[in-house]
């Protein structure tokens, strides 16, 4: 090698960006509240905290919807999702609710465009067969235990080898929630499992065998990478969540003089709740943490924060049958 | 989980064994915990390869596995009938037809606001209406076969015997001959009961006389036996697993599962659901009860719904056969 050479390095940035770029982009807006981090690809892995009923499974329901409408039409992305159900609250109409709402969208664009004189530009596809195209591509098990869900994750490989040969592949894989045995592995003999000199099934050694297992998908899923999205109840009972929404008017009128002082302590709140064991805090990437509250009309307004990384603005937003609504303030 | 010498996978072979064995892995379990499982690169020779892509598929097969929601859907269509009526006309309307099968629903209220007495009209309006089994799990002594017998009779017709038409009677009887009652004071018990309940209805067991399939159950009240042992790791363990029992009850055996919860004081003594954060997260459908009693109406208010919008509210008046509209 000559000098020159090893100057230069391996390669230019242009180069580089020209390599990865496709890999990145066209990643970020899968749901309103996402917009504000635009580069979310498949190394990453997003945390939606929350209690219960602050819209977790709702959100990413509505990722997993993105993912997998045709690009055709749709903005979507065409690929494959795994969802690991492990607390049971998957409902298969709500996807379908869900994606029947983008079709309609969809037909009816098409139907304006046609009266406004459009050309007739490729066959309009059946809403029919969009539909179970897009469902036959949600691979969906459930479990009902930390050992069921390594095996399930174990398995899933299958999966998306499978996925990957009808050239959809895998693009998220979510969990929905994450703690939902943490009790049951913190009741779990911390030496147990027979052989010794090992972490067992406790909480730890679950936790491990987790991300080791995530981090290998995530490898075998190259180069598009593996999404993770997963959503994660409080498990605490906090004083922070029942206040806020309590005297969530006071606060909205005192927002602007003392934000970011208030945000600090509750951002401190929040990370002396978190639970659980190191080696999946650091796994995460991502890491947004969604509320609710009762507003005015009496309809429920959810609010999304990025808590890492920390970001000063909090959107709002509504549930409807077709989504998200991000509300303007 | 089962030993690795014992699956019989033929690529499991003597040699292979020894080579994980030496990673101190013997067992199914050890594989799937272990940290030195095993990675399929350029270390491991062609017959450990074939063993682990071999042990996985086996774990595939043993696992609840992985479908479609396409196929889902076509199952729950297949399935047919997802509501369960409640028998009072309001709560029907506020829940778009009554309790869904495969959800556990829960009704939180303080002490008499009416809990009990839809637990009871519940019973008697699938044992009655629907002709189903219903498993009516009692912690606290509050069920009463006097007062189901009144509600069925609001539903057969006719307030007091002399007014029923012919059949009326037999009716009332082979509605009472469905609602299998249990008394269970410990959560040991209720657990023991409710696994049992799940392995018999994954058998096919027949419960009860009649040829009749179990589509309700009732725990009434189920925090009473959960609350003595919170407070430590084992009590929230103890809690998680008969919320996933009661969850896997909805959901394999596509049972509408209908429990009930108490009420605590909250932050500035508003009353909140009792069991903490973890137990929020187990019903899909949570109400909340209020009783007023200067109008005797009960105001029902949604909590939770995972497909509609919340704080929708209802109210109903309980009458000697039933539980009656407000309005």
């Amino acid at each position: 090698m000559d000098v020159e050479e090893w100057v230069m390095g391996h390669e230019t940035a242009q180069s580089m960006l020209r390599r990865i770029g496709p890999l990145t982009i066209a990643v970020a807006p899968l749901v309103p509240a996402l917009q504000r981090i635009v580069n979310l690809h498949g190394r990453h892995v997003l945390e939606v905290a929350g209690a219960s009923g602050s819209a977790k499974s709702e959100f990413l329901l509505q990722a997993a919807v993105k993912c997998v409408l045709p690009k055709q039409g749709f903005g979507g992305w065409e690929g494959s999702v795994v969802w690991f159900d492990l607390d049971g609250h998957f409902d298969v109409l709500r996807l379908e609710r869900l994606l029947q709402a983008h079709i309609h969208d969809y037909e009816a664009t098409r139907q304006r465009h046609e009266e406004e004189g459009g050309e007739h530009e490729d066959e309009m596809e059946d809403g029919e067969e969009v539909l179970k195209a897009c469902m036959e591509r949600v691979y969906y098990t459930r479990c009902y235990s930390s050992l069921e869900f390594l095996s399930a994750l174990k398995s899933s490989r299958n999966q998306l080898l499978r996925a990957q040969s009808y050239g959809k592949a895998v693009r998220i894989l979510v969990v929905d929630s994450i703690a939902a045995f943490y009790w049951l592995d913190r009741a779990a003999p911390s030496n147990g499992g027979g052989s010794s000199g090992k972490l067992g099934l406790s909480l730890q050694g679950v936790m491990q065998a987790v991300v080791r297992e995530l981090k290998e998908l995530r490898n075998l899923s190259h180069p598009t990478g593996l999404l993770v999205m997963v959503s994660k109840c409080n498990i605490y009972s906090s004083n922070f969540t029942d206040g806020n929404d309590r005297f969530g008017g006071i606060q909205k009128e005192n927002a602007e003089e003392d934000s970011t002082h208030e945000k600090d302590f509750k951002r401190l709140g929040q990370q002396q709740r978190e639970f659980m064991p190191a080696v999946w805090q650091e796994f995460v990437t991502h890491r947004l943490l969604l509320k609710s509250q009762v507003a005015d009309n009496n309809e429920t307004l959810f609010t999304a924060e990025w808590l890492r990384p920390a970001l000063l603005t909090i959107d709002e937003f509504t549930v409807h049958d077709g989504g998200f609504r991000l509300t303007t303030r | 989980m089962p030993r690795l010498d014992t699956l019989g996978l033929p690529s499991l072979t003597p040699s292979v064994l020894a080579s994980f064995a030496a990673h101190g892995i013997l067992s199914v379990e050890d594989f799937l915990v272990s940290e030195n499982t095993l990675k399929l690169d350029e270390t491991r020779s062609e017959a450990q390869r074939q063993a682990i892509l071999d042990l996985v598929d086996y774990l595939e097969q043993q696992s609840w596995g992985f479908r479609t929601t396409w196929r889902m859907r076509q199952e729950l269509k297949a399935r047919g009938q997802q509501y369960l009526p409640t028998g009072c006309e309001s709560l029907d309307k506020l829940l778009e037809g009554g309790l869904r099968e495969g959800t556990v629903t829960e009704l939180v209220g303080g002490s008499s606001s009416g809990k009990t007495q839809v637990c009871m009209q519940v019973a008697a309006n699938v044992s009655c209406g629907c002709r189903a089994m219903v498993g009516y799990v009692d912690t606290c002594h509050s069920f009463s076969a006097t007062r189901l017998s009144h509600m069925l009779g609001g539903l057969v017709g006719g307030r007091d015997a002399s007014q029923r038409r012919a059949g009326a009677a037999d009716e009332i009887g082979e509605a009472m001959k469905s609602v299998l009652h249990y008394s269970i004071f410990d959560i040991f018990a209720m657990l023991s009961l409710l696994n049992q309940i799940h392995i018999n209805l994954c058998a096919q067991v027949q419960v009860g006389e009649q040829p009749k399939t179990l589509r309700l159950l009732i725990v009434d009240c189920a925090s009473s036996v959960i609350a003595p042992i919170l407070g430590g790791t084992q009590g929230h363990a103890l809690m998680v697993s008969m919320g996933i029992i009661l969850k896997k009850l909805a959901l394999e055996n596509h049972l509408a599962v209908l429990i009930t919860n108490h009420t605590v004081g909250g932050e500035g003594g508003q009353p909140k659901p009792a069991l903490g954060e973890t137990w929020k997260a187990i019903p899909n459908v949570r109400l909340h009860f209020v009783r007023d009693w200067d109008s005797n109406l009960c105001h029902v208010s949604v909590m939770k719904h995972a497909t509609m919008s919340c704080n929708r509210q209802t109210a109903f008046r309980i009458t000697r056969t039933g539980l009656k509209p407000a309005f």
